[in-house]
Formats: structure tokens, C-alpha cells, sequence
């Protein structure tokens, strides 16, 4: 048994988890919910696209603040586990090759989704005239070189020297990353893609022509190992129970105050709920993540009926995906020896989840306000029926089996 | 001289949890790495393991830095952690046959050591489970297993006591006594003061990232003006006293 057919191993399973797990997240409902929001975007996105005049600022900002996301979002699989940490520790430099090849099958993978995203943005950035044709080469390959140079740096950071900050490499490349996409968007095309071309290759050759000891950081691996897997798990949890770990918690002392507001020490499940939901981003995180991708959709939406189905939609998403908070709840061991009933712990997440679902109400609301007064309060209305049936009536049903 | 660790400044992102931390154990010794929560004992482990890069100062096993040969360096060491740390899904015997590859053990003197020992720790007909699934003890023993077929210079073993049912402990202590006498050195922590007393050659009481005292019983006793006191009271009484 070698190393290169430990991690085959590892490939291989990873897959087939993946492949398993992704039969029940590709179900009939979640397509019909996917198709309905892809027609509406593209529908929305091609007339806004007419609109467009080619010295218009605002678009730029935004395409320069939606595809920073874009390539940034990701990291390299390596399939390290936390038991390696201690069983592999003497095998530094067989992890080499292996990490090699991790990195290309990442740069390929991301590579596909920046092809399909510079497909994507293609149209706007010709309606703005910044790429001449339908289909601009330099503008794809500009796409992926970015995610090229956010890759190499993510590989930098797993390798140990000296005096180096994390955080300072990671706000560089972002910085850098940010200031390439400008140049494109707002200057050339042809400049952005040469200084992009220009800071891969020079990346490159510092990570790999130069001869050195190679030292990894074990603890880094594992920890940016298990979050993006942790990541990719909790996006298929939505749709089916799998066996994932937990974030690691930060104490958010400010956010305390906020706290507060939502409970006054009354009751253990909402207590705990509450602290959970702030101080871990695994619900936090996506509540906010998708309130802004809502609010976004709302904002951009021209019809009264886009902007109502989105808010419907988002208000579902958000509210279903945060169902496994009794599972949080039940596995405590705590909450088992409490003296309370299970009807307790679904009143306290309706309370939560009534609160929560309703701030988003409100912000679609107030998101949907260039379609003017009546646009508003149709869609305040609608959507607080929605939370009042989701709450009243779908969670109780749903968590009481 | 088999680990040599010498002014070591060392910690977590800028901030240094390590402060001038020098010290050495020969061969053949066996070392006790006292000191309460947070003292800074797992921190000091994770840099000579070479998980966490020092700040300044430097760390040599037999002679050899990791910097020089990480692969050399690390088949040095033999690390049982404080918290069992297992594959959700090897086996027992593919955690042996994995320890083997990594650290290019011989297939059968390990197996041969490896069955003698899974034989101590009453393992033998477990050879085909989860150990993943095992009490916190008998993963315990899997991770003794493990880092006692590599045979390495020197041993970290970070708090082994606690699970393990008394005929294990016993079995553990025979197993460093035998190491100590093949001529590795044991780096040792833990909070069990009375096992610790008992077989440990030296010790090191840490605090507050910076090594408080060191020496044999007798030289803490002479150190600390405590004749015929125990670790455990030296240690009680001296905590009090310097308001820890």
C-alpha cells in the first residue's frame, strides 16, 4: 500500500458519497424550485441587459463585486483527513506529488465553472462594450487565470515557513484579485488578462521552479480540508441528513446585545438556539448569505409577480434550510435530560424561526421599494401570511413526526 | 543527546504562547511534563513535532532539525495525542498496515510487534472492526499500538492515562519501561501526578508558557525547600503559594 493509493482510495469514496448524496439533492422539488429561478434570473438578466448602455458605472461595480465572489468561492480538495495528522506526519515529501495533482484537478474543476460564468457575463460586458464579440477568448481565459492565482495562493498558505501571516496573505490576494477585475472591467480586457497571465506565472514559479524543504502546515490542511467539506455537506443537508461535523464557534462579543433581543433567559431551547444560530456560521451563515442573494433577486426584479415569487421562494429556502436546527436540539445530550417535552422544542424553534423569517419579510419588502407603495405592502402582506402558514402550520407537521 | 529544545519563543498567529523555553532529554530518559491547563504544554508538543513553527529558537532530535530532513525528523517521533485521533473508516489492522507505510516500517517485525502488543491490550480479535467505534480507552490503546511499532527515538505521549482501565496503565508503563531501556527518550504529559512520581526520571513543571522548575524529585524537593513532600503536594502547595 502506497500513499498515491490512500488518497485513490479517498478519491474514489469521496465520489461516491458525493454521487449518493447528490441523487436526493437533485429531486423533483428542488429542480422545479432551480428551473423557477433560473428562468426568472435569465429572464430578468436579459432584459436588464437591453437597458444597459455602454458608459454605464453601476453595472461594473456590480459585475466586479458578483464574479469577486465567484472566484474567490472554492479551495483545493486535498482530501486530507484529522487522523493523518498524526499517521502520515513522516511523509512530507510523498504528499508532494500528491498535492500537485490536487491542485490541477481543482484548477480544472473551477476552470469549467469560470467557463460557464464567463459565458454568462459575456453579453453584459458586450452590451457595455467591453468585449467586442459575443464570445471573448481573453475575457474567459482572464476568468480562469483569476482562479489560477487564488488557488496558488490558497496552496501557498498550506505550506509552512516562517513569519508569515495567513490573514495578510489571503486580504492581499483578495486586494489583488479585486484590483485585476477593475483593471479589466473598467480599463481592458487585453490589460487585465496579460497582469493576470504575468501574476500566475510569477506565483508559479515561486511555488515551483525554486528548490526548497517542504514543510506542511498539517493543521491548516485539515482545517481547510474539513470546512469545505463541512461547506458542500451542510448544502446537501438541506435536502437530506448526512453525517457532518460541526463549525468550530467564534464568541462574537459584540453581537451579545443582539442576543438579548431574541430571548430574555425564559426558555433552555431558545436560549441555546439563539447562542448556536450567532456564534456558529453553519445557520447564521446562510440566513444572511441567502437574505442577500433575496434581497439582490428583489431589488432587480422588474415585475411585481418576479419580485413576489423570489420572496416567496427565498423565504422557503431560507426557512426550510433552517429546519436541522432540531437536530441541534436533539442531539444535545442536555435537552434529553431537561424536564421538557418534545412539543417545547418545535414552539421554540417556531418562535425563532417566526422571528427570523419575518425579518426577511420585512427586507424584501423594503427591497422591492422601486416598484413603489402598493408593490411594497403586497409583498409585505404575502409574504407574512407565508412565514405565519410556514411557522403555524408546515413546522410542526414537518418536525413532530 | 536525543531531543534538544533550546530557547524556544513559540505560539498561535503573532502572539507568543512560549516564552524562552530550553530543555533536553538524553537517551534513555524519560521526562514529565507537568503543569496546569493552558500552561502551555500541548503548544511546547506541537513544535517539537514540528505542527507549529517557532518563532525563534531551535529544535533538534538527535542532532537533526526538521528543516533539515522533515521526513528523518518526524520517523524520530512516535506521538500518542491526547484525544485519540482515528479514521472514520480504516480498521484496526489497516491503522497498523497505514502506520507501517508511513513511517516504511518492515512488514513482518512490525506485525510481529504489533501482535504482541495488540495481544497485551486484549485487542487481538478486533483486528477486522472500527476502532472508531471503540470506548475512548480501547482507542487509546490503538494509538499506543500504533506509535509503539515505530520503535522511534523519542516518544511524546500527551496525558495516556486517562481511560485506560488499570491493567492497561500497567501494561503502558512496562512498554516505556522497556523503550526507556532499548534507549529512547519519553517526553510525557500529564495531570496524573501520582503515575507520573513514579516513573519519571525528571520533570519540568511549566507555567504560564515559561518552564517554572526542573529537575529530579529530589532536586524539586531541595528546589522548593519541601523534604519528603510528593509531586502532588510539592505541586498543590506551590500553586497556592505562587497564586496560579
Amino acid at each position: 500500500m502506497s500513499l498515491s493509493v490512500v488518497f485513490k482510495k479517498r478519491a474514489l469514496y469521496y465520489y461516491k458519497q458525493l454521487g449518493k448524496y447528490l441523487k436526493y439533492v437533485f429531486n423533483d422539488h428542488f429542480v422545479i424550485a432551480l428551473l423557477i429561478l433560473v428562468g426568472a434570473l435569465g429572464f430578468a438578466y436579459s432584459d436588464y441587459v437591453e437597458t444597459v448602455s455602454a458608459d454605464a458605472f453601476l453595472p461594473r461595480i456590480i459585475l466586479v463585486s458578483v464574479l469577486f465572489s465567484a472566484v474567490t468561492i472554492g479551495g483545493i480538495r486535498t482530501l486530507i483527513k484529522p487522523a493523518d495528522g498524526i499517521f502520515l506526519l513522516p511523509l512530507e515529501k510523498e504528499l508532494i506529488p500528491i498535492m500537485h495533482k490536487h491542485l490541477l484537478v481543482s484548477i480544472l474543476f473551477f476552470s469549467a465553472g469560470m467557463m460557464l460564468i464567463a459565458t454568462a457575463t459575456m453579453p453584459l460586458l458586450e452590451a457595455l462594450g467591453i468585449v467586442p464579440n459575443a464570445f471573448s477568448f481573453s475575457w474567459a481565459a482572464t476568468l480562469i487565470l483569476l482562479k489560477v492565482v487564488d488557488l496558488l495562493t490558497l496552496y501557498y498558505l498550506f505550506e509552512m515557513t516562517s513569519s508569515k501571516n495567513d490573514s495578510l496573505v489571503t486580504n492581499l490576494k483578495n486586494s489583488w484579485i479585486l484590483i485585476l477585475l477593475s483593471l479589466s472591467l473598467f480599463i481592458s480586457v487585453t490589460l487585465g488578462l496579460i497582469v493576470t497571465f504575468l501574476s500566475a506565472v510569477i506565483l508559479f514559479s515561486l511555488l515551483f521552479v525554486r528548490k526548497k524543504v517542504t514543510i506542511w502546515n498539517w493543521e491548516k490542511l485539515i482545517d481547510t480540508e474539513q470546512k469545505r467539506v463541512q461547506t458542500i455537506y451542510r448544502l446537501i443537508n438541506l435536502f437530506i441528513e448526512t453525517p457532518y461535523g460541526k463549525n468550530k464557534v467564534k464568541r462574537r462579543r459584540p453581537l451579545d446585545h443582539l442576543i438579548e433581543l431574541f430571548d430574555k433567559n425564559t426558555n433552555p431551547h431558545m436560549y441555546y438556539m439563539v447562542r448556536v444560530f450567532f456564534r456558529q456560521t453553519t445557520f447564521s451563515g446562510l440566513y444572511f448569505r441567502l437574505c442577500l442573494i433575496g434581497l439582490i433577486f428583489v431589488l432587480f426584479s422588474p415585475t411585481l409577480w418576479l419580485r413576489l415569487v423570489g420572496s416567496l421562494l427565498f423565504i422557503y429556502l431560507i426557512g426550510f434550510q433552517l429546519l436541522p436546527l432540531k437536530q441541534i436540539l436533539d442531539e444535545s445530550i442536555h435537552f434529553k435530560l431537561y424536564p421538557y417535552k418534545n412539543t417545547d422544542k418545535i414552539k421554540a424553534i417556531q418562535k425563532f424561526l417566526g422571528i427570523l423569517l419575518m425579518v426577511s419579510s420585512v427586507l424584501f419588502s423594503i427591497g422591492s421599494f422601486n416598484g413603489g407603495w402598493d408593490t411594497m405592502g403586497v409583498i409585505f402582506v404575502a409574504s407574512t401570511l407565508f412565514v405565519w402558514g410556514f411557522v403555524r402550520i408546515y413546522v410542526p407537521k414537518r418536525l413532530g413526526r | 543527546m536525543s531531543l534538544l529544545v533550546h530557547s524556544l519563543t513559540g505560539g498561535y498567529s503573532r502572539i507568543p504562547v512560549l516564552k524562552d523555553l530550553s530543555f533536553e532529554i538524553g537517551n534513555g530518559e524519560l521526562i514529565g511534563l507537568i503543569g496546569l491547563n493552558g500552561a502551555g504544554k500541548s503548544t511546547t508538543i506541537k513544535h517539537v513535532i514540528g505542527l507549529m513553527k517557532p518563532f525563534e529558537g531551535k529544535i533538534s532530535i538527535d542532532g537533526l532539525t526538521i528543516n533539515d530532513n522533515p521526513e528523518e525528523y518526524r520517523r524520530k517521533i512516535g506521538f500518542i495525542p491526547e484525544t485519540p485521533l482515528l479514521y472514520d473508516e480504516l480498521t484496526l489492522k489497516e491503522h497498523i498496515e497505514m502506520t507501517i507505510m508511513a513511517y516504511s516500517l518492515d512488514h513482518s517485525e512490525a506485525w510481529k510487534l504489533a501482535d504482541k502488543l495488540l495481544k497485551m491490550f486484549r485487542l487481538t480479535d478486533r483486528l477486522e472492526w472500527f476502532p472508531n467505534d471503540f470506548s475512548k480507552g480501547m482507542k487509546q490503546k490503538v494509538m499506543i499500538v500504533c506509535a509503539f511499532i515505530i520503535e522511534p527515538s523519542l516518544y511524546i505521549i500527551d496525558e495516556p492515562f486517562l481511560g485506560l482501565d488499570p491493567l492497561a496503565i500497567r501494561e503502558l508503563i512496562q512498554l516505556m519501561v522497556e523503550q526507556k531501556e532499548r534507549g529512547a527518550s519519553i517526553l510525557m504529559s500529564t495531570h496524573v501526578l501520582a503515575n507520573a512520581e513514579r516513573i519519571c526520571d525528571r520533570f519540568i513543571v511549566m507555567h504560564d508558557g515559561q518552564i517554572f522548575a526542573m529537575g529530579t524529585l529530589e532536586e524539586l524537593r531541595t528546589h522548593f525547600d519541601m523534604p519528603d513532600s510528593n509531586l502532588e503536594d510539592m505541586y498543590g502547595r506551590l500553586a497556592d503559594k505562587e497564586g496560579f
